[in-house]
């Protein structure tokens, strides 16, 4: 299963292959920065339809293979796929089905939030009506209507949170990296929030979720990888990383049980 | 299903809402970018203008004084019977693109470098699917545009002045702006690609690359500083001196220059050759555009890789936990200062010293000012009188203090505005807001007045001038010192950028094109004040004391202007204190 596949003329195969392949394929890839080796071997496939959650302590590399996934930057050996496509070779078609919601949301000032997703549906090449369609749909799933026409730059850090949202959605991608989207956020758009990202798990899309906030992972995530010192020391379900761990708590014991026993293995 | 669509990529195939076609990401972001540019300009309706009048007014200023001088000099070679289409004009001309091309490879390049590497916006773009030469495109146009208006100031003034001393016909005016736009292309596209260069292939040793391209361009500056005060060491102005100077710059006229090609454009166009000035337009125009497609080309390969280089390596050197020596010394010399602000001092002075983009350009000017003084002297070896010695003297105080401006108006000025959204970290220390202030006039003041007044000493010593001379100019330069640190330091409290994080956008806009103004304009009337009426008074054939209304006048004028440089030193902090005080952060 790879690019190769899609390269074939006939279109029926070509369908079926990229519906079989994992959104999200990480294959022994290492990122290297300077002498540290921020990403150590690491090997990891998302599905379509899958919730996966991405833990770690700080600088344990979970920033660096965010942005790997997003292709910001390049591994230094092994290959990320998103949807058959590798993000080194065939980067442009591989940015065209991920959506990145970074944990500082970008927005231009001077543009209103209206503006600001016509300019996303402008960058994705997509028609006109059916930007205007989408738009009127992320208001009414966001409640941007009453700021939508106003610049940027007056907007609240939630407000702000809620348009890099809904402009990460308006093309409808494959797949949907976030980080730290919770920060800052009050409970009640933290619960709009978690709904969000059930409902497009459910609708077939593959959401990376990275996050502190162990609750919310919890409640929402299908699988769970947990990275220290970057390498994926643990991935799987709940009650699977319960028994890897030996702990049969909650996700935090779970968590601080994997990074301290790794701690001590290394240091031995 | 899906048989009807076989070659149909992916994305599309999987989502309906992709056209095609591959997205005309790269007119998107034009797009945006007319759309942001409207919506500025329709947030102006209804406020105060003050800022565009501002800005406006003081390029009219700075446009007219160019035009002024330009025509007053061509006005003067006519007089002199030089021909204006003739060898020197040619050879200012070639020299003045020359030089202004070489500043716009520069400015294009470090402007680039910064929005392609070090920008959000760039963060933002490259996760979405446009292509790398379109980002390279918009950075492109935005960076000509942001650093040719300097070209547009500078250059059209002297060319129009040239046009109506020369009687030039119409279609002369009409042709400058083609010249311009399509100049502007090269030395920006030679940047650009320069820029992708260094980040993309040579990342990891590049601030050791820097340096050495600082010590190159140094090095050349003073071969040829040297070799033209080599030159002029004649006895008085000659045919002999002219054809030297000629010789020297000899380089500027090759045929292969753009420069070459710009200028003898423009004059034939003053002419009225219109073969001649369009066979050189064209040369501009598709030379321009030919290596602008090098720098889209080049981008295509080597951006991505570039930044994904400038992150991998950008932070690989660890700090020592111990004191850097240079600190160290730092801190003890402001040992007489509070601990607090010695703290505060000791923060900027780090993240100045780790910044060599910023020290580079101020060693450089403050070296060749140094190298000008030393020279300046054996430049007129054998037949300097008085009434040179007393001028130049006089000239070289204005020169330091004017590079002393241009010092905190680059650095100091930004530096309230640089604590941006971190300024809660300094708002909750506990102690008076105002200190935060005097901390950072205080490293202005001691970073700069120690290298003025060394440079004001050098140049007097050179100059051989009386003792009286001496005491006369460091007063002078205490208090110009003073006051355009206040005045920097101040003002930059009171109309602050927070939301802007590179320096040299800070300084270059509103508060900082304010600064500049008002910072010229009290530098003129310090020096006239404190040393202007000094001069005056010794301005005969020879040296001698002044009369007793003389010296009434010397006092006047001292007086009067260090109570006005301390005035102007104390107004800005003041109200920059009570700005700081009532802002909510």
């Amino acid at each position: 299963m790879g690019s190769d596949s899609f390269k074939l003329t006939d279109g029926w195969l070509m369908v079926i292959d990229s519906k079989l392949s994992p959104a999200i394929e990480i294959m022994d890839v290492c990122k290297q920065y300077g002498s540290k080796l921020a990403v150590d071997h690491m090997n990891l496939s998302v599905n379509r339809g899958e919730l996966f959650a991405f833990l770690g302590p700080n600088g344990a590399g979970k920033t660096t293979t965010i942005k790997m996934l997003c292709g910001l930057l390049f591994p230094s050996s092994g290959s990320i796929k998103i949807c058959g496509y590798d993000l080194k070779t065939q980067g442009d078609d591989a940015r065209r089905l991920i959506s990145y919601v970074p944990d500082l949301p970008f927005l231009y000032e001077k543009l209103t939030g209206r503006e600001f997703l016509q300019f996303i549906g402008d960058v994705y090449g997509m028609k006109r009506e059916r930007v205007d369609l989408k738009i009127e749909e992320m208001i009414q799933l966001f409640g941007l209507g009453e700021f939508v026409d106003e610049l940027t730059e007056r907007y609240s850090h939630g407000m702000r949170q809620r348009m890099v949202f809904a402009s990460a959605l308006l093309h409808e991608p494959e797949v949907l990296v976030v980080d730290e989207p919770t920060v800052g956020l009050d409970p009640k758009s933290v619960r709009k929030l978690k709904d969000v990202l059930r409902s497009q798990a459910d609708l077939g899309k593959a959401i990376f979720l990275s996050s502190h906030s162990l609750d919310i992972v919890e409640e929402v995530a299908d699988r769970i990888g947990i990275i220290f010192q970057g390498k994926l020391v643990a991935c799987g379900s709940l009650e699977s990383l319960r028994e890897q761990s030996g702990t049969g708590g909650s996700l935090e014991q779970v968590f601080l049980e994997m990074t301290k026993e790794n701690q001590e293995q290394n240091e031995k | 299903m899906k048989n009807s669509a076989p070659n149909t990529p992916l994305s599309e195939q999987l989502n309906p809402a992709f056209p095609a076609a591959f997205p005309a990401s790269g007119f998107a972001l034009f797009k945006m970018k007319k759309r942001t540019l409207f919506n500025q300009a329709s947030q102006l309706k209804g406020r105060l203008l003050i800022r565009p009048i501002v800005l406006l007014f003081c390029s009219l200023i700075i446009w007219g004084l160019i035009f002024g001088t330009s025509l007053a000099g061509f006005n003067f070679l006519k007089q002199q019977k030089l021909p204006l289409g003739g060898g020197v004009i040619g050879l200012l001309f070639d020299l003045l693109f020359f030089s202004l091309g070489s500043l716009l490879v520069l400015s294009s390049g470090m402007i680039i470098y910064g929005g392609l590497f070090s920008s959000p916006e760039t963060n933002f773009l490259l996760t979405k699917p446009i292509k790398a030469d379109r980002i390279f495109a918009y950075r492109f146009v935005e960076a000509i545009g942001f650093s040719s208006w300097a070209f547009v100031i500078l250059g059209s003034p002297i060319l129009i002045a040239f046009g109506v001393v020369a009687d030039s016909p119409l279609h002369f005016y009409l042709y400058l702006p083609f010249f311009f736009f399509g100049y502007v292309l090269i030395p920006g596209s030679i940047g650009a690609v320069l820029c992708l260069l260094i980040a993309g292939l040579l990342s990891r040793g590049k601030k050791l690359l820097f340096a050495i391209l600082v010590m190159v361009v140094v090095f050349l500056c003073l071969t040829a500083m040297g070799r033209f005060f080599n030159s002029v060491r004649k006895d008085g102005i000659d045919r002999e001196f002219v054809d030297a100077t000629l010789r020297q710059f000899e380089f500027s006229r090759w045929s292969g220059l753009p420069s070459y090609w710009i200028s003898r454009g423009i004059r034939a166009a003053g002419r009225g050759d219109l073969a001649k000035a369009n066979y050189n337009l064209l040369l501009i125009w598709s030379n321009g555009m030919a290596l602008y497609l090098g720098g889209a080309f080049l981008s295509k390969i080597l951006y991505r890789r570039a930044f994904d280089r400038m992150i991998a390596f950008g932070s690989d050197a660890k700090k020592s936990k111990k004191l850097f020596f240079v600190d160290s010394i730092f801190e003890k010399a402001l040992g007489f200062l509070g601990s607090s602000k010695r703290a505060i001092m000791l923060k900027d002075f780090r993240a100045f010293r780790r910044e060599p983009r910023q020290w580079a350009q101020v060693l450089v000017f403050g070296f060749l000012l140094f190298l000008y003084f030393g020279s300046v002297r054996r430049s007129f070896r054998g037949e300097v009188t008085w009434p040179y010695q007393n001028g130049v003297s006089l000239l070289n105080l204005f020169a330091v203090s004017l590079l002393q401006c241009t010092y905190v108006g680059r650095f100091v000025f930004p530096m309230i505005s640089l604590e941006g959204r971190n300024f809660w970290i300094l708002g909750l220390v506990p102690m008076p807001r105002e200190v935060i202030l005097w901390s950072k006039f205080h490293f202005a003041f001691w970073s700069t007045t120690p290298i003025a007044v060394l440079l004001v000493i050098f140049s007097d010593f050179m100059l051989k001038m009386p003792m009286d001379y001496f005491f006369v100019h460091l007063w002078t330069t205490l208090i110009a010192s003073l006051a355009i640190c206040a005045l920097g330091v101040g003002l930059g409290a009171c109309v602050p950028n927070f939301k802007e994080t590179d320096p040299s956008k800070i300084a270059a806009g509103f508060g900082g094109t304010l600064n500049l103004v008002i910072s010229l304009f009290l530098l003129i009337v310090l020096i006239a004040l404190l040393s202007g009426i000094w001069h005056l008074n010794h301005s005969g054939d020879q040296y001698y004391a002044p009369s007793f209304n003389g010296t009434l006048f010397i006092v006047a004028g001292i007086a009067t202007g260090s109570v006005i440089g301390l005035m102007a030193m104390l107004i800005p902090m003041s109200a920059g204190s009570h700005y700081l005080r009532s802002k909510e952060f």
